[in-house]
């Protein structure tokens, strides 16, 4: 039996696709949408369209970008000679809030999880040793998530870089184990940012 | 603290039905199939996050209803609390403490500890491997949140470490998780044997005075490279670190060969000895059994001695698989200070003293 008329049903399915979404919320939504005007529609499906299509890889440190390299690795005003790596672009946005780092990055876009068929070749971590071997790089600050997967990642990070001969360090715990640094609030993040250590 | 009021809502055969508790022996009578072990588990559920029966959660749904409701209302000295319990469909969970809403299993878990005690857990002594390795893990789990979480890790750790070994990944692959799993195994190891410390120690008495005199003692027999079976002669976290790394080289072509972690806690096992010799071969039924009931008692004794609150017991069926003496032994760990609930079939195996001091709720009324 049909409740809603089919383009409804239409956008119900797509907004119960997206993450937190479910049957309820997205009923919300769509109706929210169906009172609104047709320019309020019509921005939010252009702003939608308009991300994917101009949006891509930083082809520098694998962020989200909107040009050839990101806002970051575009200003030259930082620190160029440490790269602070982490899992995903929205962990990147949770350092610089903390403005406790004047590097650039490094994204992996993941971390290392076998049982889900990831390993260093399904991340960014050949770009990372290229980068880090090319030279002028001092220091190497390994901030994945302080879960296992992430630990693991950062383990295996160091062993890969130390030879080359940069300081590798690891942002110290006073994150909460188990969470993920987009979840860390600034003043946790920050302290752990400067009690970071050397990876032995 | 004690339960007060436990409610059930389309949880399993139930519908609806309320129960109101006091503060001592409850006997649940009824025949077969009447809902017996379901308010057993019910009640270990909703204060710890566990059931015995292992079930899959959605399962627990009475047929043909969307979601189960399971409250229970608890009282101390000085505090009162009430959680609630929801079960949908798609077999989430979603926990409620005073009506507001918890994330996390484990904080709206930790205010009743409970031991339960059912027919399984009479093979204690010659199951497999694996049944002695979860009856100290689940007491660890209940008493920590540290050892709960670090059995996790440890668990993630093989997992992730298996999936390599079964995809003949590359040594430089594995090392990351052969340096967590020597971290995580030795410190998962020192917190068991912590453990079995303080179980040897209080079951040791239990069973000596219910066999007249034979003496209880607990090994180890570890994966983890240590050879010592005596759990108080404790290594040191390096001691074992090490020793674990070696034994990691050592298997390292085992590991290869047969792609499964083979080195480590989570193949540890625990054995019982009895004036010294192995209970897994000279024991006989009878004195196996005695070891279960030992262990469960020391297990209540444990949990009160460590949370300094005695826990809810749970009987689960028992008294029919003991014989008279172990019965009577049973009698006087329920004889103890705090709750007790017990499922029976038959009310002829209690003394009339006990029932007389019990509530007797009879099941299948309302199912």
């Amino acid at each position: 039996m049909a409740y809603y008329a089919p383009p409804i049903a239409r956008l119900l399915a797509e907004l119960e696709r997206l993450p937190g979404i479910g049957p309820k919320s997205a009923q919300r939504l769509a109706y929210h949408i169906l009172r609104g005007d047709a320019d309020t529609a019509g921005r939010l499906a252009d702003a939608i369209v308009e991300v994917k299509r101009s949006i891509h890889f930083c082809g520098r440190c694998f962020n989200f970008a909107e040009r050839e390299l990101c806002d970051i690795c575009d200003d030259t005003g930082r620190d160029a000679s440490a790269i602070c790596v982490v899992e995903e672009p929205r962990d990147v946005v949770a350092i610089e809030r903390t403005g406790e780092f004047r590097g650039y990055y490094h994204v992996l876009q993941g971390a290392i999880s076998p049982i889900d068929g990831i390993g260093p070749d399904q991340l960014r971590v050949r770009e990372l040793v290229a980068r880090v071997g090319a030279g002028g790089i001092t220091e190497v600050i390994l901030a994945t998530d302080p879960d296992i997967e992430g630990e693991t990642t950062a383990l295996y990070l160091s062993r890969l870089l130390k030879p080359l001969g940069t300081r590798v360090t690891r942002i110290a715990s006073g994150l909460p184990v188990g969470g993920d640094l987009e979840y860390a609030d600034e003043v946790t993040l920050g302290r752990a940012l400067e009690a970071r250590r050397e990876m032995d | 603290m004690w339960i007060t009021r436990l409610g059930l809502r389309d949880f399993r055969n139930y519908k609806h039905r309320d129960f109101t508790f006091g503060e001592g022996l409850t006997i649940f009578v009824g025949a077969n199939a009447t809902g017996k072990t379901t308010i057993a588990e019910a009640i270990q559920t909703i204060a710890t996050g566990e059931s015995f029966r292992k079930p899959k959660w959605d399962e627990t749904i009475r047929w043909g209803c969307r979601e189960a409701l399971v409250t229970m209302e608890a009282e101390g000295e000085t505090a009162a609390v009430s959680v609630e319990l929801h079960i949908t469909a798609d077999g989430r969970r979603g926990w409620k403490v005073d009506g507001v809403t918890r994330k996390q299993t484990r904080s709206a878990t930790r205010f009743v500890p409970v031991v339960v005690f059912t027919p399984d857990d009479l093979t204690l002594v010659k199951g497999p491997a694996e049944q002695r390795r979860s009856a100290i893990d689940a007491l660890g789990d209940q008493l920590s949140s540290g050892y709960a979480t670090l059995r996790r890790d440890y668990a993630r750790v093989v997992r992730q470490r298996n999936a390599l070994l079964r995809d003949d990944a590359p040594d430089s692959h594995l090392t990351p998780w052969d340096e967590h799993l020597v971290h995580l195994g030795a410190r998962l190891h020192l917190h068991r044997r912590r453990l079995l410390v303080r179980v040897a120690e209080a079951a040791a008495p239990v069973y000596a005075h219910i066999s007249a005199g034979e003496s209880l003692a607990i090994v180890i027999d570890d994966r983890c490279g240590i050879g010592l079976q005596d759990p108080t002669r404790a290594p040191s976290q390096e001691e074992l670190e090490t020793s674990l790394q070696a034994e990691l080289r050592h298997r390292a072509s085992d590991e290869r060969a047969r792609r499964t972690s083979l080195v480590g806690p989570h193949r540890d096992d625990i054995g019982f000895t009895l004036d010294g010799r192995d209970a897994r071969t000279f024991a006989s039924q009878g004195q196996q059994r005695t070891i279960a009931l030992a262990w469960k008692w020391a297990e209540v004794n444990v949990v009160a001695g460590m949370l300094g609150k005695s826990p809810v017991l749970i009987l689960d069926d028992v008294m029919s698989e003991l014989d008279e003496s172990r019965r009577r032994a049973l009698t006087d760990l329920v004889r103890r200070e705090g709750q007790t609930f017990i499922t029976t079939t038959n009310t002829g195996y209690f003394e009339p003293g006990l029932l007389e001091s019990a509530d007797v709720v009879t099941t299948g009324g309302d199912a």
